[in-house]
């Protein structure tokens, strides 16, 4: 965090016995931009605990100026694997997985639910596929919510983080009639900001993404990729959903299409009418191997593993922030410094998924 | 003894507006917060950073409350309340306004912190942007008045207030005076969300607490400011004149820090454009139907 170079800088101006430095002998060893402009570069960290960016990530800029010359990333809170090397039974594996990432506890306990059913062959009831489906979809809207929380801490818009905050609190813990009241205070949210002319500007051409096998979620679905594990499951069929899409790619995609999520995810708990929290799977002594993919509120995550007699031996899991962290270096370069946090703001990253 | 008065409104100014703030940040009222952050931070221990330029880091946070106090000396509360009403009072407020960004780029030096360097940076360049939007109005106020003296300024307004008389003045020194302030939308200098304080960022404890202060009463500062020079003043019905001029300059204290905690803070490349390209022709146009509507009705 400190200026070294800066105040040596200016500890080189000091006069006395120097003799008299041209101004090109004075910024001949500094880096130069793009250009040409010799300037001081300056390594900031933002994170691990930064305002405005998620908990855990360590984000490293170079900064020349205000602009983002170099950017090194990466997640000090995950990247240690799915399994300890022992095992886990079946029930640990899904309080494991559940634990992982606390921005998505549901999702991951669901996934879990789901691949160690495939791998012991066993096939839920249909009404419980709905209404855990449901509770997936209020952890996406409770998601999305706290994300524009932080998007407001980020870009010093008051009035959308404390809304933000006090909905995303009332939604983690509200039953089917209350959920369905939030739906008018989420429209009038989504009408405020989508009328924001501020938010548009701050977030229009902030950190175009192109489509790219890389992308995922919304994220995907903001640079026009038809991109969500929900289309291709037949109890999200069965209950008519249809996924939302943007072409622009740009943090005010980002933001229309988490946005409209948190509407379609409303009518979705609505026509299912009830919640289903996954239990532990009784898998017995069961053995095979199993594989379920499931659409987080960050994007698709996609778990493998094997069962052997009832214990979970083999995993591997698949995020979508874990492909989004790469993105970063290409994405931020020569951006301005607020531009960029607001582009890493907008990415929705959870530190706590990256597995790699 | 006006001296002493005028100081101890801007300070329970100050504290209203600290009121305020903290009602907008936490949506609970509370009198008495701004007293407890303030025993809170006395009671803190006031680090220093490891390697500061101790006379900028030390000096920043005190220039800043003097620069606000200097601006406010010229600001008349009633036609005789006035610390200083100098012949060039109207001008003396923008060159003590000056003072704001030494005290920022002070501080964001002295720190020797990458945040707070880059915060001082940023204000700089609001600087560049605001500027000519508070030199300019402050000229067809003056305009209309012929004098710079600021209690002139006040009398001018005895038919129409300037709110009324240049609108697009008022609008744009509204807006350039949050900027100065560096309130949201424009507080670039102290973005959390980027810059994790800016240059408050390794201020702590007292050092801490004064800088605090010293924007609060530069809020108080511009918003009597606003007062002063498009409001009327102390004018009004029935109440004394120093009421009618505090409850103006609560007013627009509040309406700014309304109007920042309804909008994301602004891109630095775009304040500088709307200002240069919007704002600078505003003003002109503006400064031109002044000078028009002076021939016509003074």
């Amino acid at each position: 965090m400190t200026v070294e170079r800066a105040h040596a800088g200016h500890a080189r101006a000091q006069h006395g016995d120097m003799p008299f430095m041209s101004m090109v002998e004075v910024t001949e060893d500094l880096p130069r931009s793009r250009d040409g402009l010799p300037m001081e570069w300056v390594e900031v960290p933002f994170g691990p605990m930064f305002p405005g960016l998620p908990g855990g990530l360590l984000l490293t800029l170079t900064l020349d100026g205000d602009a983002v010359a170099k950017t090194r990333v990466r997640s000090v809170v995950g990247g240690g694997g799915v399994l300890p090397t022992a095992g886990l039974s079946a029930t640990g594996f899904i309080a494991h997985l559940e634990a992982m990432d606390p921005l998505a506890p549901v999702a991951y306990r669901l996934l879990a639910c789901r691949a160690l059913e495939a791998a012991a062959g066993q096939v839920p009831d249909g009404e419980i596929r709905r209404r855990r489906i449901a509770v997936l979809e209020r952890e996406r809207i409770a998601s999305h919510l706290g994300w524009l929380a932080m998007l407001g801490l980020q870009t010093g818009f008051a009035w959308l983080e404390r809304h933000a905050t006090r909905m995303q609190l009332e939604c983690l813990r509200a039953d089917l009639p209350r959920i369905l009241q939030l739906r008018s205070t989420i429209q009038a949210l989504t009408a405020r900001l989508v009328r924001t002319p501020l938010l548009r500007s701050r977030l229009h051409g902030s950190g175009i993404v192109r489509p790219s096998s890389d992308l995922r979620g919304p994220v995907a679905r903001a640079a026009g990729m038809r991109c969500d594990a929900r289309i291709d499951d037949e109890t999200y069929a069965a209950l008519a959903f249809e996924m939302t899409e943007r072409q622009g790619g740009d943090g005010f995609d980002r933001l229309h299409i988490r946005l409209d999520e948190m509407q379609q995810s409303l009518a979705l708990i609505q026509s299912v009418g009830g919640f289903a929290e996954p239990a532990s799977t009784a898998v017995g002594s069961a053995s095979g191997a199993g594989h379920a993919s499931l659409e987080t509120p960050r994007g698709e995550a996609q778990l493998r593993l094997v069962l052997e007699s009832g214990r979970v031996v083999q995993a591997q899991l698949d995020t979508a922030t874990t492909y989004h962290m790469k993105l970063l270096p290409d994405l931020l370069d020569q951006q301005e410094l607020g531009d960029a946090l607001t582009t890493v703001c907008s990415l929705d990253l959870s530190p706590w998924e990256v597995t790699a | 003894m006006n001296t002493l008065v005028i100081v101890l409104s801007l300070l329970a100014g100050a504290y209203l507006v600290a009121v305020l703030e903290a009602w907008l940040a936490t949506g609970r009222f509370r009198l008495a917060a701004p007293a407890w952050a303030a025993v809170a931070l006395l009671g803190r221990e006031s680090i220093v950073p490891r390697t500061p330029d101790r006379i900028f880091f030390e000096t920043a946070p005190v220039l800043l409350l003097i620069a606000a106090l200097l601006a406010a000396a010229v600001l008349p509360l009633s036609p005789s309340m006035v610390m200083a009403n100098l012949a060039t009072g109207a001008l003396f407020v923008n060159a003590a306004l000056a003072y704001v960004l030494v005290a920022l780029l002070m501080a964001g030096w002295g720190s020797d912190s990458a945040y707070a360097l880059v915060g001082g940076w940023r204000f700089l360049g609001q600087v560049i942007a605001y500027s000519m939007l508070i030199v300019m109005p402050i000229t067809a106020v003056a305009m209309r008045a012929e004098s710079l003296l600021t209690t002139d300024i006040v009398s001018s307004q005895e038919a129409v207030w300037n709110i009324l008389y240049q609108p697009i003045g008022f609008v744009l020194f509204f807006v350039a005076s949050m900027a100065v302030a560096f309130l949201p939308p424009f507080d670039l200098p102290i973005a959390v969300g980027d810059l994790a304080g800016g240059v408050e960022a390794e201020y702590t404890g007292v050092r801490l607490a004064v800088f605090r202060l010293g924007r609060m009463v530069l809020v108080i500062t511009l918003a009597a400011a606003t007062t002063v020079f498009y409001l009327g003043g102390w004018m009004g019905p029935v109440l004394p004149p120093w009421a009618w001029s505090a409850i103006k300059i609560l007013a627009v204290s509040a309406a700014m820090l309304l109007g920042g905690y309804t909008l994301p803070r602004i891109r630095e490349a775009h304040l500088l454009a709307w200002c240069w390209k919007l704002g600078i022709p505003l003003a002109l146009i503006n400064l031109f139907i002044v000078g028009v509507m002076v021939l016509i009705w003074p």
